[in-house]
C-alpha cells in the first residue's frame, strides 16, 4: 500500500503543479505527519527526486521533515540530508520514561542524545524538538526536568505544547474523572518553560515555540503571516487564492480517487472579506511580532485602534499587550490567552454578521 | 336543561386532574381511542413539555346515564399552580358542581384547601374523590377520612378512584348526574352570559368562552358587554370538543364559545357579562375580581435591535394572556425594554420561554420583585413596581408592601422547620389545624416579597420534599425597604439592582455577589464586584482573570478550526451582555433566583 500511495502523492503533485504557469517557486517545504516513518530510506529518496523535479524551490529554501525519534537511525538522517532536508523536527515529548510509556511513546529518552548529535553530524541545520505539557498525571517536577535536559541537548528549536484534549466528550470524562489539569495549573507549566527557555537563550517567538538565533521556522511564519501555501498528501490543507482545501483522509479513498482522476479535495472554503481580516488579527496575535497595525489598516481600512483603543488600553496597562509604534504585540501572559484576546480585537461586525 | 351537568376539576397540582379527564373523554367516546393522548387537554406545547396545566380547559361530553337518559356534561380542567388558581375561580363560576381530587399518596395539600375554600364560597356542590388508588403507595382509606373530615361528610361520601386505570371512574360519572344539580336558568328570559375566559384567533377575533345563565344566543345576535361597554354581533357561536365546533345556538345552563369579530382582549374582559344589545346593564351578572400582576421584572431584547419586535410579541401574547402587563422602561445597562406584570415566578418563566421560542427573541430578564406602595412628603401615593422608580429614600414618608396569607400543609413533624422559616421570612405565625393526627394546616401571613424568591425551594428541602404551599394577597403593611445595588467594576449597573427589606439586604447583598461570581465567567481582566446599600459598600467579590485561552497548535488545518471557533465565540457572546469591559450572561440578571 505504501508505494501505491507514494504513486499516487506523487501524481497528484505533478497534476496539481501542471496547472500553475508560471510555477510558483517556494520558500519551504515542508514533510509531515509521521509520513517518513512509514517509508524506505530508498523510497524517500525516490519520492524526493520526483518532488524536487516537479516543485521548484528557492536556493535556501527550508525543507523540514518530522520524525519519531525512534526512527531516527544514522542513515535515514543521512539520506534526508541528501536530499536536501536541512530541518528536522522530532516528536520527543518528554525525557521521562515512565511518562513516554504512558503517553504510549515506543522511543526511550537516552536515545535523544544520539539523535540529535547524529542530525547535526549529518549535516543538518536546524534540529527541532517537540515537548509535550499538562497530560494527565503530570507534575511540575518531571516538567522541569524535562525542560532542563532538553536545554542540555541544545536542540536550535524547541516547541512547547499544552496537551489538547481531542473531543469535548473525552474532556468532559477526563475532567470527572480528576485527570485534566485545570487552565490554571497549566499556566504555571507555560511559565516554567518561558522562564527557564528564555534565560537559556531561546526566543519565545510564538505562544508554542521557542528557538535559537536564527532557527525560527521559516514555513510556520509564513502561515501565521497569512502567505498561501500548496499542500499534498492525505489530510493536507492549502491555501490558495483565499481559499481553504483540505485534501481526503482516508488513504485508500485517496489513492482510488487518484486512480480515477477524480478530484481528492474534501472541502473547499472561500474565505470572506470578514474572514480574511478576522486571520489577520488573530494569526500574528500568536506570535512575538504580533499585528502590523499600518499594515493591517492598508490592507483591510480596519483601525484596531479606534474599534478597540478601551481594550487596548486595558490590555497594555494589565501587561497582556505592549504598543511598540506600528506593533500591537502580547506579552508571554498574553500570549496564553492569545485566542481570547484575539476574540476581543475583532471587528464588531464579525458578531452581528453571522446568524 | 335538567340533562345538562356543568362542572370544574380541582385539585392540588399534579394530583391526576388531567387524567381523570382522559378516562372520562374516553367513557364518553368524545376523543376517538386513536387520537387519545396522555392529558389530550394539555394542548399547548408547553403543558406537554412540563407536564403541567396552564390554561383551564372546557369540553362538551355526551353521557348516557343507566336509566338510557342523556346527558350533556360540561367539564373544565383546571391549572393546580399557585400562579394560575385564578383560573380555578372563573371556571368555578361557570359552574354548578366540582370533582375535588386528592392523591391518595400525599393527602390533602394547601391548593385542595384552597380550592375546596373557593367551591365553598360559590356554593357549589363538590364531589369529593381520592385519586391515584392504584398507586403501592397508596392510603385510601386514610386520605378519605382526611377528606371526609374537612368538608364534614360521611365517608362512604368520599369516593376512591384511579384516574390512569379508570377504576372506579364509572361510579364517578354517575354521581355527577345523581349530585350535581342542573343549571337553573330560563331560556326564555332575556340574554345573560359570564365570559369566563377567553383567547384570540386572527379570524374571528377574540373568542370569549361563555356559560350561559338565561336566555338563548345565536350567530348575528347583536350583543352588549355591560363592563366593557361594547357592542359586537356574534360572528360564530359554538362548543368545545374541545376543539372550537359551531352549532346553531346556546341555550340556558350550556357552556360554550362566542366570537366576537373584537381585535382587543381588553375589550371583553374575562368576568364581564354579555347581554343582549340594548338591554339595561343592571341586568349583568355578578363577574370577579380582574387578576393583577403579582410580580414584575424588567424584559430586555440582549440585541437592541430586537426592541420593536419584542413590544410586538408582548401585543400579541397578551391577546391570549390577559394577565400579563408591560410598560416601556430604559435602563443604562440594558437599553429598551419594558417593565412587566406576572401572575407569579412559573408565569414569568413561561412567558419568557414563548417569547424567546415563539418569537425567536433573545431576551435578558431582571430579578422579580413585589409592588410597593410609595406615599412621599407631598402626599402623593404611588406604586412602585421596580428599582428605578424607587423615589429617593428622603422624600418617602410613607413605604408598604403587600403581604400574603400563607398555608402550608406539612406532615406534623416539620412544625417547627416550617416556623423557622416563616420567621426567617419575616412572617407572623397563626394557626395550625390538625387534618389528621400527624398532618397540620398551618396559616401564617408573610410579605409577598419573601415568598417570591426561594421560600418554596427552601419549604420543600426542609420538609423533605413532604409540605406544600399555597399563598393569596392579604393586603399592604408598612416596611422598610432599601436597594441594593451592584457595582462592576466600580459602576453602578442599574439592571442588577433589587429591592429588599432592610433587616436581610446585607444578607442578600452578599448573597447575590457570590451567585453572579458563578455566573460571569471569567474574562480576560479580573472583574471586581460590590454590593452597594445606600451608597455604603456592604460587600465584595472579585471574578478572577482568566489565564489560558489559546489553542496549543495552530498550523494548516488548524486555522479554519480556530477561526470558526472564535466566530462560535462571538455567536455565545449574544447570549451575553457587555456593560463596560465586561460580558454578562443574561441569567446573572435575575441571579437572585438562580440556584
Ligand atoms: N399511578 C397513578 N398515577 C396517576 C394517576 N392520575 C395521574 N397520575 C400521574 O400523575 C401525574 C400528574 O397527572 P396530571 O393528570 O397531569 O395531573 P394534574 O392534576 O392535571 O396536574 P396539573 O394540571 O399540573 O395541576 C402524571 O404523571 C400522571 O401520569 C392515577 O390514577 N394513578
Ligand atoms: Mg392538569
Amino acid at each position: 500500500m505504501m508505494s501505491g500511495y507514494l504513486d499516487a502523492l506523487d501524481q497528484e503533485i505533478a497534476s496539481t503543479m501542471n496547472y500553475f504557469d508560471p510555477r510558483p517557486i517556494g520558500s519551504s517545504l515542508y514533510i509531515g505527519g509521521g509520513t517518513p516513518t512509514l517509508i524506505h530510506r530508498e523510497q524517500f529518496k525516490v519520492f524526493m527526486d520526483n518532488l524536487h523535479s516537479h516543485i521548484a524551490l528557492t536556493s535556501n529554501a527550508e525543507i523540514t521533515v518530522e520524525m519519531n525519534p525512534s526512527d531516527c537511525s544514522y542513515e535515514y538522517l543521512n539520506t534526508l540530508s541528501s536530499c536536501k532536508v536541512n530541518r528536522l523536527s522530532i516528536g520527543v515529548q518528554s525525557f521521562s520514561d515512565a511518562e513516554l510509556n504512558r503517553l504510549g511513546r515506543t522511543h526511550s529518552s537516552k536515545l535523544l542524545n544520539a539523535v540529535i548529535h547524529d542530525a547535526k553530524s549529518a549535516g543538518i541545520e536546524s534540529v527541532s524538538i517537540d515537548l509535550l505539557y499538562g497530560h494527565p498525571g503530570h507534575t511540575m517536577e518531571s516538567w522541569k526536568d524535562t525542560l532542563e535536559s532538553s536545554i542540555k541537548l541544545r536542540p536550535d528549536h524547541i516547541s512547547c505544547y499544552a496537551l489538547t484534549l481531542g473531543s469535548h466528550r473525552s474532556h468532559m470524562l477526563s475532567r470527572s474523572l480528576g485527570l485534566v489539569i485545570p487552565d490554571d495549573e497549566m499556566v504555571e507549566f507555560y511559565g516554567l518553560a518561558t522562564d527557564l527557555l528564555s534565560k537559556a537563550g531561546y526566543t519565545h517567538y510564538e505562544t508554542s515555540n521557542w528557538a535559537l538565533n536564527g532557527h525560527q521556522s521559516e514555513h510556520n511564519k509564513q502561515i501565521w503571516s497569512g502567505a498561501e501555501y500548496m499542500a499534498f498528501g492525505c489530510g493536507a490543507h492549502a491555501y490558495i487564492d483565499k481559499r481553504r482545501y483540505s485534501i481526503i483522509r482516508h488513504p485508500q479513498e485517496y489513492i482510488n480517487s487518484i486512480a480515477s482522476k477524480r478530484s481528492v479535495v474534501d472541502s473547499v472554503e472561500k474565505l470572506t472579506g470578514v474572514d480574511l481580516l478576522v486571520e489577520a488579527i488573530t494569526l500574528p496575535l500568536r506570535t512575538s511580532d504580533g499585528i502590523n497595525i499600518t499594515e493591517l489598516s492598508r490592507r483591510f481600512n480596519y483601525s484596531i485602534m479606534e474599534e478597540h483603543s478601551l481594550v487596548i488600553s486595558n490590555l497594555t496597562e494589565n501587561g497582556l499587550a505592549l504598543l511598540e509604534k506600528d506593533r500591537l504585540h502580547l506579552t508571554d501572559k498574553g500570549l496564553f490567552l492569545a485566542d481570547g484576546i484575539g476574540g476581543q480585537l475583532l471587528p464588531n461586525i464579525v458578531a452581528n454578521s453571522k446568524t | 336543561m335538567d340533562n345538562i351537568r356543568n362542572f370544574c376539576i380541582i385539585a392540588h397540582i399534579d394530583h391526576g386532574k388531567s387524567t381523570l379527564a382522559d378516562r372520562m373523554l374516553e367513557i364518553t367516546s368524545t376523543i376517538s381511542v386513536r387520537d387519545m393522548r396522555d392529558q389530550a387537554l394539555d394542548t399547548l406545547d408547553l403543558e406537554r413539555e412540563h407536564g403541567i396545566t396552564i390554561k383551564a380547559t372546557a369540553v362538551r361530553m355526551k353521557y348516557i346515564f343507566h336509566d338510557a337518559r342523556q346527558y350533556q356534561f360540561n367539564l373544565i380542567d383546571t391549572p393546580g399552580h399557585v400562579d394560575f388558581s385564578y383560573e380555578v375561580s372563573r371556571a368555578l363560576a361557570a359552574c354548578e358542581g366540582a370533582v375535588l381530587l386528592v392523591d391518595a399518596a400525599q393527602g390533602i395539600e394547601a391548593q385542595t384547601v384552597a380550592n375546596i375554600y373557593k367551591a365553598l364560597e360559590l356554593d357549589l356542590e363538590i364531589i369529593p374523590v381520592v385519586n391515584k388508588v392504584d398507586m403501592p403507595t397508596a392510603r385510601p382509606l386514610e386520605v378519605r377520612e382526611e377528606v371526609a373530615d374537612i368538608l364534614g361528610v360521611g365517608i362512604d361520601d368520599v369516593l376512591q378512584i384511579s384516574g390512569k386505570t379508570g377504576t372506579g371512574v364509572d361510579e364517578l360519572l354517575r354521581t355527577i348526574v345523581e349530585k350535581i344539580p342542573p343549571p337553573d336558568g330560563k331560556t326564555e328570559d332575556s340574554l345573560r352570559a359570564l365570559v369566563f375566559d377567553s383567547s384570540y384567533d386572527r379570524h374571528r377575533g377574540v373568542m370569549t368562552y361563555v356559560r350561559i345563565a338565561d336566555g338563548k344566543l345565536q350567530p348575528g345576535d347583536r350583543l352588549y358587554l355591560p363592563g366593557a361597554n361594547k357592542e359586537f354581533e356574534a360572528v360564530e357561536v359554538g362548543i368545545f370538543t374541545p376543539a372550537f365546533k359551531p352549532v346553531e345556538s346556546l341555550s340556558a345552563g350550556e357552556v360554550g364559545y362566542v366570537g366576537t369579530g373584537l381585535k382587543d382582549v381588553h375589550d371583553c374582559p374575562v368576568g364581564d357579562s354579555i347581554l343582549t344589545h340594548g338591554d339595561s346593564a343592571s341586568n349583568a351578572l355578578e363577574g370577579y375580581e380582574p387578576v393583577t400582576p403579582m410580580v414584575f421584572a424588567g424584559i430586555y431584547p440582549t440585541d437592541p435591535g430586537q426592541f420593536s419586535d419584542l413590544r410586538v410579541a408582548l401585543e400579541t401574547l397578551r391577546l391570549n394572556d390577559s394577565a400579563i402587563t408591560f410598560v416601556p422602561e430604559e435602563s443604562g445597562a440594558l437599553g429598551f425594554g419594558f417593565r412587566t406584570g406576572f401572575l407569579g415566578l412559573l408565569h414569568m418563566e413561561i412567558v419568557r420561554e414563548r417569547l424567546e421560542r415563539e418569537y425567536d427573541l433573545n431576551l435578558v430578564v431582571t430579578s422579580p420583585t413585589v409592588e410597593y406602595r410609595v406615599t412621599t412628603m407631598d402626599g402623593v401615593t404611588t406604586t412602585v413596581d421596580g428599582p428605578a422608580n424607587m423615589p429617593d429614600p428622603s422624600k418617602i414618608d410613607l413605604l408598604e408592601e403587600p403581604w400574603a396569607k400563607l398555608s402550608v400543609v406539612s406532615p406534623a413533624e416539620y412544625i417547627g422547620a416550617v416556623m423557622e422559616l416563616v420567621r426567617q421570612a419575616r412572617g407572623e405565625v397563626g394557626e395550625i389545624e390538625y387534618l389528621e393526627p400527624t398532618r397540620v394546616l398551618l396559616t401564617y401571613q408573610v410579605p409577598m416579597g419573601e415568598l417570591l424568591v426561594d421560600f418554596f425551594d427552601k419549604l420543600k428541602s426542609s420538609t423533605r420534599g413532604y409540605a406544600s404551599m399555597d399563598y393569596d394577597l392579604m393586603g399592604y403593611r408598612s416596611a422598610e425597604i432599601v436597594r441594593v445595588d451592584v457595582l462592576v467594576n466600580g459602576d453602578r449597573v442599574d439592571a442588577l439592582s433589587l429591592m429588599t427589606h432592610k433587616a436581610n439586604a446585607v444578607v442578600i447583598a452578599r448573597d447575590l455577589l457570590l451567585r453572579l461570581q458563578k455566573l460571569i465567567p471569567r474574562q480576560l481582566f479580573q472583574v471586581a464586584l460590590q454590593a452597594a446599600i445606600g451608597g455604603r459598600i456592604v460587600a465584595r467579590e472579585n471574578v478572577p482573570a482568566l489565564r489560558k485561552d489559546v489553542l496549543a497548535k495552530c498550523y494548516g488545518g488548524d486555522v479554519s478550526r480556530k477561526r470558526k471557533l472564535l466566530e462560535k465565540q462571538k455567536e455565545g457572546k449574544k447570549r451575553m451582555k457587555r456593560v463596560g469591559q465586561v460580558d454578562i450572561p443574561q441569567e446573572a440578571f435575575s441571579a437572585v433566583l438562580s440556584r
